[in-house]
């Protein structure tokens, strides 16, 4: 049942979007929504941001699917955390990607 | 600082002016309409500029390395654009993934050259009600110069208008000639004559030339079809002889009929 239902996910993510595996990448530790641009550019050696807008726009999608939890405290900070479903994500697009890399470094023959 | 602009929300050309300003030293505070208010700001800024579908909750700000400027809500299309800034040096040149969309932005100038032809036509109604109550009230014995001064005005404001949506039509036509979107547009209707056709024509295989209809067909499979389209009568045969088949005739006649003649 948790199957199918990570696999319905994966389906309407995958392949995930660069916007969509940093934002991913960014929660994987709950982090006020302030830092995730910081976090992004720490991540990525300053070398890849997102701009706002992708960034509003994937929290929303993402939390909506409950790939990404969203906690708002009484101050109204924004804190937010992966989910299982979002590791789930995740995994799947790791193994992609690891395809895909794979089939780059074969020599051609 | 206030400014009045015809822009496009959320158009490069927009955003380009926004960049030349916060250069300046003038920062975007705001945006009512066609009015948008700078504060004068010492650091230099980059500005960017995003649609966002209008669910999208954007007062949650982050504010370490992204200072959100304003949103402002299109009614068509239904969408949010979100300018935010950056006075962050690594962002400054930096290539970031951005919400690019240019569906939208074709949507955006579609709906702005649509708000300044309604404009333009309340201007003439308007102007044209206005000298009739003149007439009626002076029974043509009205001063001359209050009546030049109604045209010329009328006239100063409609050049005005027709200089704005030009501004707005011309990237519109190159949106719509880059995404290939057509809806709605206005496209010559060309005219195909198919004699000795065995059956109808295959419009999924001629589709891509534009919208097609028939039009009429005879019982010695001849048939009408009229396509919508921007393609020339010579690339329209070159296409449809093909799916035709080389015993059949194909004729196209322009949009203009036989006027070329």
């Amino acid at each position: 049942m948790a199957t199918d239902f990570y696999q319905r996910l994966i389906d309407k993510y995958e392949p995930l979007t660069e916007a969509a595996l940093l934002t991913l990448i960014s929660v994987r530790q709950p982090i006020n929504g302030a830092d995730i641009p910081a976090k992004i550019e720490a991540l990525t050696d300053h070398q890849l941001q997102l701009g706002l807008g992708a960034l509003f726009t994937n929290l929303h999608a993402m939390t909506r699917d409950y790939l990404v939890k969203e906690q708002v405290s009484g101050d109204e900070v924004h804190t937010y955390e992966i989910t299982g479903s979002g590791e789930a994500v995740l995994a799947a697009e790791r193994e992609r990607l690891a395809l895909l890399f794979r089939l780059v470094d074969t020599p051609v023959k | 600082m206030r400014r009045f602009r015809i822009l496009v929300k959320g158009s490069p050309q927009e955003l380009a002016w926004l960049n030349q300003l916060a250069k300046k030293g003038w920062l975007l505070t705001a945006v009512h309409g066609g009015l948008y208010e700078f504060k004068a700001v010492t650091a230099t800024y980059r500005v960017f500029t995003e649609y966002v579908p209008v669910d999208v909750a954007t007062e949650t700000t982050p504010q370490s390395v992204f200072q959100l400027l304003t949103t402002v809500t299109l009614k068509q299309p239904a969408v949010q654009v979100v300018y935010s800034a950056s006075q962050h040096d690594p962002l400054k040149q930096a290539d970031l993934t951005l919400l690019s969309d240019e569906d939208t932005q074709l949507k955006a100038t579609l709906g702005l050259r649509s708000k300044l032809l309604s404009l333009a036509d309340g201007w003439t109604i308007g102007s044209v009600i206005l000298i009739t109550i003149l007439l009626a009230i002076f029974r043509g014995n009205g001063p001359a110069w209050l009546f030049k001064v109604i045209v010329g005005v009328w006239f100063l404001v409609c050049a005005w208008l027709v200089i704005q949506i030009l501004r707005v039509h011309r990237p519109a036509k190159r949106l719509r000639a880059r995404l290939q979107d057509y809806d709605g547009a206005w496209r010559p209707t060309m005219h195909v004559f198919l004699t000795n056709m065995s059956a109808p024509l295959d419009l999924d295989q001629v589709g891509s030339l534009g919208n097609w209809r028939l039009v009429g067909q005879s019982k010695k499979g001849a048939y009408w079809y009229d396509v919508q389209t921007n393609a020339s009568q010579a690339e329209i045969k070159q296409v449809v002889q093909p799916v035709v088949g080389a015993d059949v005739k194909v004729d196209v006649m322009s949009f203009l009929g036989l006027w070329p003649l």
